[in-house]
């Protein structure tokens, strides 16, 4: 199993939100990935952006820039 | 930033394990701390290690001999003073192989399979038990190749110790052999070998 350590961890309603948010920060090379939601939120829909927690305001910059729709940002170890 | 290396090669567990713990008690600032290791076992109980002290790890295979496994050693009274008994477990990896035979996950959306294999790829390096070998074929070669965003994960698992194999006639099919980015090249008899060998064949 890999180490863990914090990540921030943004989660969405949907599916379309999220790949949505993967496309917009991927063409801007903003930080992060899509992952399988951890399992610890699994409310949200069943995809997340994950990213180090210190590019926490890039991403936030990029989602109100983008108008991308999320569901909120959480720092979980993971 | 403090840093401090260990050669470890040629020593079994728990040396390993034990002589990082030690070594985690020498900083007093933050640092990094690299041990050499020689078995994948080595660096599995490492990052187990690394686990219940709370600090980041990271681990690369080297060489087929020769593992790195590099901590971001964060000096505090709890991680530090706590004297824990040794882990060392004998290997975290069963007698799964994982067998990928397309770039997609399922079927019925080309864009959202692509989106399910890179998160199982990526959940795969969560399992407590790591598969013994993901093997790649047809177009399942995508993944190990320049380009694919599995990559880094396929990259996380091999330094883990897991064989990652990619079928060489279909390398060679989508003109990939000089783009394969992680892992070996394999033939259909290692690949049926392994499947045959294997305790269970999961095939996402």
């Amino acid at each position: 199993m890999r180490g863990k350590s914090l990540k921030l961890i943004v989660t969405f309603k949907g599916g379309t939100d999220a790949l949505a948010f993967e496309r917009y920060c991927q063409a801007r090379e903003v930080p992060g990935r899509l992952i399988p939601t951890p399992r610890a939120l699994s409310e949200s829909c069943g995809l997340a952006w994950m990213a180090e927690p210190e590019f926490r305001k890039e991403i936030e910059k990029a989602a109100q820039e983008g108008g991308l729709v999320f569901e909120r940002f959480v720092e979980l170890v993971c | 930033m403090f840093s401090k290396s260990l050669d470890m090669t040629g020593k079994q567990c728990p040396i390993p394990v034990v002589e990082a713990n030690k070594s985690f008690k020498t900083f007093t600032v933050p640092g990094t701390l690299e041990v050499l290791v020689d078995n994948e076992t080595a660096v599995q109980n490492l990052i187990k290690l690394a686990g219940s002290k709370s600090f980041e790890v990271a681990s690369e295979k080297k060489s087929d001999k020769l593992f790195s496994v590099k901590f971001s050693v964060k000096p505090t009274s709890e991680t530090l003073e706590a004297d824990e008994p040794t882990v060392c477990i004998p290997d975290m990896r069963g007698g799964n192989v994982v067998a990928i035979s397309s770039c997609y996950m399922g079927s019925g959306s080309d864009e959202l399979g692509a989106i399910l294999m890179k998160g199982f790829v990526y959940a795969l390096l969560q399992m407590e038990t790591l598969p013994s070998a993901v093997l790649l074929y047809n177009s399942g070669v995508k993944l190990s190749c320049e380009g694919s965003d599995s990559l880094e994960d396929l990259r996380n698992l091999e330094s883990m110790g897991v064989e990652v194999l990619s079928c060489g006639t279909c390398l060679d099919f989508f003109n990939l052999k000089e783009k394969l980015a992680v892992g070996g090249v394999t033939n259909m008899y290692t690949i049926v070998e392994k499947l045959c060998g294997a305790s269970s064949v999961i095939k996402p």
